[in-house]
């Protein structure tokens, strides 16, 4: 069919199709090695999110478990902590593929830190219904892009998503309380608040709804957030809906927003870095631990015992020993562990290190001898870690702003597996970042080590716009070797653009002029030809 | 994939080292739960998944999600697997109806979303890929048309006449009649024709032929 002549269009125009069809079936798109590695451990991921089928669910529940629990038990004593919980399989955020959005818990702990007995098992589970007692946090994922935290008393509930051409809408019903909430932005997620006076539609952002007698206050820390105030509200009819933008705080029955309040920021900034866990996760219960235990996830502190958490599998988990104070005042005043930025707290270097002195029966050392134990343990190698788990988790890292950590982790994937497939994919995505840091020395060495042939046009691209940061004449070198060994490269256009600005710095529109007839030639649409042709005195 | 590994690994098939596995021991051994084998099947077809994604809906940012969405399909359907077709054409027409889904959600989001930007899309296509397509140009401006077309023309137009289907293959891997397909495959060809004798009425006459 494709090549016969449509009797209503020209022949030109047939044959134009055609050429064009051919350009098409020509297409090949494989995967780099990069974006392979990246897929392959994104799908693994996924896949682990996956129920089971038939009968490999009892199966695969029984060994992810023992295999978490093996991985868990260089550093978790069996008595202070047990898979337990939820009856449910090594799966999260299962909720994306249900109608009906369920809260899904990963984090339950007192507010308070101590003198509580044990987690509520009704918190744990997951429900379309929170209903959180005094003195306990919940944080709990609904759906993929949502993460709440309730802080007790509180009440909230979720309402069946709705589907239209707009997108998905996720409501969620504040009846008491405080919530805060997070919301990823992404094409068609919307989510709304309903709380006593107000209804407020996000898009995207990180904000608070709290309940204020018959009104609700409405706070946001990134963002904007729409707010109507409903009929009942006090003061009467509705008004117009108001934006709510970041900084700002607004309780319904006031004209003008205030400031947003010191201390709910830093709850907004603490239950933004505690996001939910993704891909296989597991239940663990520190219920046994000596009050004020803290409940590390890698670097984080995010629970104290008596706890229940949700973690990710393939992490390491560690206790720290609890403050003396704490272990030993059981009333002293509330604090919320989980709410408590580890940078944040105060701990003069000049005071002793608190080591909490074991009972007899109480497991041994969860802390190196020497450590710090009210410092974020070391990272533990578990079995779980893999060259795809750390890329995948330094992948997250990344893609949650958490330069450091991500770089961390790539390091650690390159000296841990020099010989792995993913290695020469993480020197890339290592040098990627340094050099957008200003790390070129360690950029250019991480790209010299790099010897795959699949990566070898990226690689020296790269290379090119490293050196620019720092030698213009090296780099004006590179360039024009990158475009005579890549002459069909995606990245010609950028190459040749560059390559002509820097001639230009070096010396003026004479030295340029070559290149910028080539760019005209070749890439007459790039974005900076119009600009390099104006600034040589040429028709922008 | 390496955590999954562990889930099954004692019954495993066991895959004898050295030689290539086809696809039908690698399928047998992944529904017995060896992720491995499964890693191996992604690794063998994921390519041609991926540029059979791209050829259907352009090189748009989401299209690893896609080839991501088509394996996890695969995944979930290796119980129900009586292999009557072979895996190649199964992941072809998962991924129809993957890109079928995406193309459906932009079409209809098309108003809010605008033009897409093909020129930038191609700019991200592979060095590999460049050593194929002559003319970049030209793949950029068949798929600004092909985004005008409605998700089952467009379905339709690239399954016979890029890949070169025959209806009744395309009617297969769609799941509709062949005179369907066909009817959708000649309204989105005539359309795509009428396009281009548009755009060649408004093209300025060249130097020295008026």
């Amino acid at each position: 069919m494709s090549r016969r002549r449509d009797p209503e269009a020209g022949a030109a125009e047939s044959d134009e199709l055609e050429r064009l069809c051919d350009g098409l079936r020509r297409l090949e798109a494989p995967f780099d090695e990069i974006t392979r590695s990246r897929a392959e451990t994104r799908l693994g991921a996924e896949l682990e999110r996956q129920p089971a089928w038939g009968t490999r669910r009892g199966l695969g529940r029984a060994v992810a478990l023992l295999a978490v629990g093996a991985a868990m038990g260089a550093v978790l004593a069996s008595r202070a902590v047990g898979t337990a919980g939820r009856p449910r399989p090594a799966v999260s955020g299962a909720s994306s593929l249900r109608d009906e959005p369920r809260f899904e818990p990963y984090v339950v702990a007192p507010t308070t830190g101590v003198g509580t007995a044990t987690v509520p098992e009704a918190l744990v589970r997951p429900t379309s219904r929170l209903d959180v007692p005094a003195g306990w946090l919940v944080r709990a994922s609904l759906g993929d892009a949502i993460a709440i935290t309730l802080k007790g008393p509180a009440r909230a509930w979720s309402e069946p998503a709705a589907e239209s051409a707009a997108g998905r809408r996720t409501v969620i019903h504040l009846e008491r309380g405080r919530l805060l909430a997070s919301l990823e932005g992404g094409a068609g997620r919307r989510l709304q608040i309903v709380s006593p006076g107000a209804v407020t539609d996000v898009v995207g952002t990180l904000f608070s709804v709290e309940v204020v007698g018959a009104a609700s206050r409405v706070a946001v820390a990134h963002g904007r957030v729409q707010v109507s105030a409903t009929p009942e509200s006090p003061g009467g009819a509705a008004r117009a809906p108001r934006e709510v933008t970041a900084g700002q705080s607004w309780l319904t029955t006031l004209p003008e927003p205030d400031d947003i309040e010191p201390a709910l920021v830093d709850a907004l900034a603490e239950h933004e870095r505690t996001p939910a866990p993704r891909g296989a996760a597991v239940p663990l219960s520190v219920a046994e631990a000596p009050a004020g235990t803290g409940v590390w996830v890698g670097k984080r502190r995010i629970a104290s015992a008596p706890a229940w958490v949700l973690v990710e599998s393939h992490v390491a988990v560690r206790l720290s020993a609890p403050p003396r104070s704490a272990a030993s005042e059981p009333s002293s005043p509330p604090t919320e562990p989980a709410a408590e930025p580890a940078h944040q707290r105060p701990r003069p270097r000049s005071e002793p290190r608190a080591r909490a002195t074991p009972p007899a029966d109480w497991p041994p050392p969860l802390t190196e001898p020497g450590a710090d134990p009210t410092e974020p343990p070391a990272f533990a190698a578990s079995a779980a870690v893999t060259a795809q788990s750390l890329f995948r988790e330094a992948d997250a890292a990344r893609a949650a702003g958490d330069t450091a950590l991500a770089l961390r982790t790539l390091r650690t994937l390159i000296e841990r597996f020099p010989r792995e497939s993913a290695t020469a994919a993480a020197r890339y995505e290592l040098a990627l970042m340094e050099g957008t840091t200003g790390h070129e020395d360690a950029a250019l060495r991480d790209l010299a080590a790099i010897d795959t042939p699949s990566l070898e046009e990226p690689t020296e691209y790269l290379r090119c716009r490293v050196l620019a940061k720092r030698a213009a004449s090296q780099a004006e070198r590179c360039l024009a070797d990158f475009r005579r060994r890549f002459p069909t490269s995606a990245h010609d256009a950028d190459a040749l653009a560059s390559e002509t600005a820097l001639a230009m710095v070096r010396g003026g529109c004479p030295a340029a002029q070559a290149l910028l007839t080539e760019l005209a030639r070749l890439h007459p649409e790039h974005r900076s030809a119009a600009r390099l042709r104006a600034a040589c005195g040429g028709r922008p | 994939m390496k955590i999954r590994d562990r889930l099954a690994p004692s019954r495993a098939v066991s895959l004898r080292r050295g030689s290539e596995p086809d696809d039908t021991a690698l399928i047998a051994a992944a529904r017995l739960g060896d992720g491995a084998a499964f890693a191996r099947l992604f690794r063998r077809h994921a390519d041609t998944v991926r540029t059979r994604i791209t050829r259907l809906v352009g090189p748009v940012a989401e299209r690893d999600d896609l080839v991501q969405k088509v394996f996890i399909a695969f995944h979930r359907g290796l119980p129900a697997w009586r292999g009557e077709a072979r895996l190649s054409t199964y992941l072809h027409r998962i991924a129809v109806n993957t890109a079928f889904d995406h193309l459906r959600g932009r079409y209809r989001s098309a108003e809010n979303e605008g033009p897409p930007d093909a020129e930038a899309l191609v700019e991200q296509l592979s060095p590999a890929l460049e050593d194929q397509v002559a003319a970049r140009a030209d793949l950029a401006r068949l798929l600004a048309l092909l985004d005008q077309l409605s998700p089952k023309k467009r379905i339709a137009f690239v399954l016979v006449a890029v890949e070169g289907c025959s209806l009744a293959e395309a009617a297969a891997l769609i799941g509709a009649r062949e005179d369907t397909v066909k009817q959708r495959a000649l309204d989105a060809r005539r359309y795509l024709l009428a396009r281009l004798a548009a755009a060649k009425r408004e093209m300025p006459p060249a130097e020295g032929t008026s």
